[in-house]
């Protein structure tokens, strides 16, 4: 399995999400920055993370920052990821981003993701500019130190290279089949 | 304390078997802790290190054994809800009603309502408390 590097174009995807319809990357191309985001409904490192997932869309939309979360894992073996409790989820918690489910797991192979969550940032032109966690704390939102994906996201808002480029994603890893 | 040569042979038996059950009761009293984990989840290296320090902290000196959990059918024969499990005295230390067995994160839900992939310092200090507490009165009796 290939990883993208910072610099790699981002790769087209077409899946659907828990709104029953198919979204693809193309749809973003208007957006001046997209983050893929592989996540899950199971795993307790997204749930820590998750509401600062819809935190980041709610402060970023404005500014043409479209957040696009995708769940590869193996649903068979892991139910709580299934379609339908990926629907749930959404609705709990009023998810501002689409969910997107890669049954076939080819997209999540085809960006190289290994962990929920992990986040892929592309610039206006599709650029991958950022790879990595979220923030430094997990597991507690008020001793965060370094808000990585916020600060790429400024930089590359600012047409600028973000300082940080790469961070070791942190969480579950992805459920292949 | 007694003097074996005070009491010749006798006194010398006398002596190792009160040394000897203090040993057996010694170990008796060691709680019992198995600690399961999953390669999987990251969070199990700051887990074991929670459990440690709190129960140095606690004064427990305790029987533990690390288990780790790699496929299905383990998981199912452990009856591990996800990574990391404590289990005191045979009892998880946050039951649940989860009987999906699988080498997973657990997500644990925090005294403040947040979802955590470790288990509280507040909830594992309670356990081995509560044990600490059973395993006194079960020496008593």
């Amino acid at each position: 399995m290939t990883k993208l590097k910072i610099g790699d174009r981002a790769v087209p995807f077409n899946l659907p999400a828990i709104d029953d319809v198919n979204h693809s990357l193309s749809e973003y191309g208007g957006k001046n920055a997209v983050v893929v985001m592989f996540s899950c409904n199971h795993c307790p490192y997204v749930r820590a993370w998750e509401d600062r997932m819809v935190q980041i869309q709610a402060d970023y939309a404005a500014r043409g920052v479209q957040l696009v979360a995708i769940n590869a894992n193996d649903a068979t073996k892991y139910p709580e990821d299934s379609f339908h409790k990926m629907k749930e989820r959404a609705r709990e918690k009023q998810f501002n981003f689409p969910y997107l489910r890669d049954e076939s797991q080819e997209i999540a192979k085809a960006y190289g993701a290994e962990r929920t969550p992990e986040a892929f940032l592309f610039d206006k032109t599709g650029t991958l500019r950022y790879h990595g966690v979220i923030d430094d704390n997990y597991d507690d939102p008020t001793a965060v130190k370094v808000k990585y994906l916020r600060n790429a996201l400024d930089a590359v808002l600012a047409g600028s290279q973000p300082e940080t480029t790469e961070t070791k994603p942190v969480g579950c890893t992805i459920k292949w089949k | 304390m007694e003097h074996p040569s005070a009491h010749g042979v006798g006194g010398q038996l006398n002596v190792r078997l009160k040394s000897w059950t203090r040993e057996i009761t010694k170990r008796v009293r060691m709680m019992k802790v198995r600690f399961l984990y999953s390669e999987d989840c990251p969070s199990h290296e700051e887990a074991l290190q929670r459990l440690r320090r709190l129960l140095q902290e606690e004064g427990v000196e305790a029987d533990l054994e690390i288990v780790r959990v790699d496929t299905f059918e383990q998981a199912e024969r452990e009856r591990f809800p996800g990574s990391p499990t404590i289990m005191i005295e045979g009892h998880d230390i946050c039951p649940t009603a989860d009987t999906h067995y699988a080498p997973a994160c657990r997500a644990y839900v925090l005294e403040d309502g947040r979802v955590s992939p470790l288990p509280s310092v507040a909830l594992i200090r309670r356990a081995i408390l509560a044990a600490k507490a059973n395993l006194k009165k079960t020496e008593k009796s």
